[in-house]
């Protein structure tokens, strides 16, 4: 760790990044185990230094109002299936992780690689001898083999690498085109069956992106697609529109 | 908070449950005015419904995340009311004593007095400072009378004391 890094790190967990900084800063954490446990370090600082504070309790009227404006505003991005069939099936490039459920008891777990711009190729697996039993470890392996995929020249220009054991996976993509200023891409996790929608994250350009599945009661994980869409403004949608960009 | 992100409505009351007294206590602490800190508790967990799909476990904390949203907004709170937090430049700096008798003069618990106790007067005021008064690092340093690198190192230190010397509450 040397000391640029350690100050990006403190000045990361405190929000003096701006947004530029944010995002490569960000993009590094990905692969980079030391980089992580230091924010991990000034995370605990900071939370300690916060949970001293003489604690003080706010009116029961706060959460009244936060209901009744939340009750107002959607929250998690839901579509329904008119929505999905208007992008087109053949158009959204599902991942299908079919199949992997069961995976999750074996021993040596399986990751799934799915091309996103290959259509309708399907999901190759990975079987991995897990080293360690913590979630880092697991986190560790998964962009082990996501890096690796990203190196290999042979490997599809953008693809997925899915972890069903621990419902976290990498994204990778390559040659996005530019887009406008007020234009962004996002990264969407669909289930196809409940045809709920969840923002999984923004792209900047090229890179790879790490994402967590936090699975809806009944899901399983052969009801999971990933899809990228192009998105106009700067904000994040909280609904995937129609110009779906990859995993179609 | 993936759970808040597809709609879960009970999963933000459970998040605000778990962390309103702390999260409010900021608040407090950053803007000062108890019924401007339930407006802003209020704002950040409706922000937080909106935006939990763009939460990423892994490159922070649920609670760090949370934090982040409140003190964004405290800060804004405290430029559009003292405006002169945005131009500290432009104003009068305080000397660094006033500064420790308003900032480092807090109820602090016996472990956090212990931690910080290790760090001299100037330390712990740079990180009280940028903890809680929106001032900027540079901000801090003008108003320290220091380098801009030796605030930052005063900062960065003040957060690994802490973290050496505390439990983590966070998770």
């Amino acid at each position: 760790m040397n000391i640029p890094d350690d100050e990006l790190a403190c000045d990361y967990v405190l929000d003096r990044l701006d947004p530029r900084e944010r995002t490569e800063f960000e993009a590094r954490l990905v692969a980079d185990d030391a980089l992580r446990q230091r924010v991990r370090d000034y995370e605990d600082g900071l939370a300690a230094r916060i949970f001293e504070l003489p604690p003080r309790s706010p009116s029961r009227q706060v959460w009244a109002r936060i209901a009744e404006k939340t009750a107002a505003a959607p929250g998690g991005a839901k579509v329904g299936w008119g929505n999905v069939f208007k992008w087109g099936i053949a158009a959204m490039i599902a991942i299908s992780l079919a199949s992997i459920a069961a995976e999750r008891w074996i021993d040596r777990p399986t990751l799934v690689v799915v091309a996103l711009d290959q259509g309708g190729a399907g999901p190759n697996r990975v079987s991995i001898a897990r080293v360690g039993s913590g979630p880092n470890d697991a986190f560790a392996q998964l962009a082990a083999v996501a890096a690796s995929h990203w190196e290999d020249a042979k490997s599809p220009r953008s693809f997925v690498v899915y972890d069903p054991t621990t419902s976290q996976g990498f994204i990778a993509v390559r040659d996005l085109p530019r887009v406008a200023a007020d234009t962004h891409y996002q990264v969407w996790i669909l289930n196809r069956r409940t045809a709920i929608s969840r923002p999984a994250g923004d792209l900047n350009g090229s890179g790879l992106y790490s994402f967590a599945v936090d699975p809806l009661p009944g899901e399983g994980a052969d009801d999971l697609r990933v899809i990228v869409t192009r998105e106009k403004g700067s904000a994040l949608a909280r609904e995937p529109g129609t110009d779906v960009v990859l995993g179609g | 908070m993936v759970r808040i992100g597809g709609g879960d409505r009970e999963a933000l009351r459970r998040l605000f449950n778990q962390y309103r007294l702390p999260l409010f206590a900021l608040a407090v602490r950053m803007v000062g005015d108890h019924g401007a800190a339930e407006e802003l508790l209020q704002d950040c967990f409706v922000r937080i419904w909106r935006s939990a799909g763009t939460y990423d476990a892994h490159q922070s904390q649920p609670f760090t995340w949370t934090v982040t949203i409140l003190r964004r907004m405290c800060i804004d709170h405290l430029r559009r009311r003292r405006p002169e937090i945005a131009d500290v430049d432009a104003a009068e700096s305080p000397t660094e004593d006033s500064v420790r008798a308003t900032v480092v003069r807090h109820e602090m618990s016996e472990q956090v007095s212990r931690a910080l106790g290790h760090l001299s007067e100037g330390p712990r005021a740079a990180l009280e400072l940028s903890l809680f008064s929106g001032l900027t690092h540079e901000e801090i340093a003008n108003r320290l009378r220091l380098p801009l690198g030796t605030a930052k190192a005063w900062i960065r230190r003040g957060l690994v004391a802490l973290r050496g010397e505390l439990q983590d509450f966070s998770r």
